[in-house]
């Protein structure tokens, strides 16, 4: 009834979400996801972790960030990590079935929330349910992201 | 929900002034095609999605253009360029 309603409006089936596996079709050439963890480094880099779908811009190469203290560069190591699990929570968003990728995607979250518990435990909460480990507040000491670190 | 990390999601390293290149990164965070606007359209329209992958997918890229205005990857850049600029 509801579905028959809908259809005067929206012309897909919605139990099949959209029609002739749209999105599926799509993406089809990613089945063979990239497994190694540089593949990590190189995707954040781009922007981009699926190499299938990736069209570089002329001869653009991504320019690699100047890192130059241990913060910065286990941040970086965050950040990187942080970016691939962003990119697969949208990949298996439209693939829900991928157990390679969720595999992945799992791996990618426990690193990330190793390497989060060791960044706090040097350099201070990350989001406020880290805690605060020492006698002070630490969230109003440790610097803010557009503060210009020199 | 919101919930802040204290991080950017791509480091950043202004290495000159650059107020053209502020005036024009402003627009794209507050314009009316900025980051702020695309999120909120995601974020709205994702109500009216008929299927479970166009609810999760709405969800997810209007949280990831939100994302730049949290992590401030456009908002650090302007502020630094700008600090910059005037100092």
């Amino acid at each position: 009834m509801m579905n028959n309603f809908l259809n005067q409006f929206y012309p897909y089936s919605i139990d099949n979400n959209y029609p002739n596996n749209y999105y599926q079709n799509m993406m089809k050439n990613t089945s063979n996801l990239n497994t190694s963890e540089n593949e990590v480094f190189n995707g954040f880099m781009k922007g981009n972790y699926f190499d299938s779908l990736y069209d570089p811009y002329k001869n653009y190469q991504p320019i690699e960030p100047t890192i130059s203290t241990e913060r910065e560069s286990l941040l970086e190591e965050l950040q990187a990590y942080n970016f691939v699990i962003t990119d697969l929570n949208l990949y298996l968003d439209v693939n829900p079935n991928d157990t390679t990728a969720i595999n992945l995607f799992n791996n990618y979250t426990n690193s990330y929330k190793k390497l989060t518990k060791m960044f706090e435990e040097k350099y201070g909460p990350l989001t406020i349910e880290s805690g605060n480990k020492t006698n002070t507040w630490q969230w109003i000491q440790t610097p803010w992201p557009w503060e210009v670190q020199k | 929900m919101w919930k802040y990390v204290k991080a950017l999601e791509y480091p950043i390293n202004i290495k000159k002034k650059d107020i053209r290149m502020a005036k024009a990164l402003i627009t794209q965070y507050g314009g009316s095609n900025g980051e702020l606007a695309a999120s909120l359209r995601y974020l709205n329209q994702r109500y009216t999605m008929p299927d479970e992958k166009g609810k999760a997918l709405l969800t997810d890229i209007g949280t990831e253009e939100f994302l730049r205005l949290c992590y401030q990857s456009k908002g650090n850049k302007i502020i630094s360029i700008l600090k910059f600029s005037f100092k």
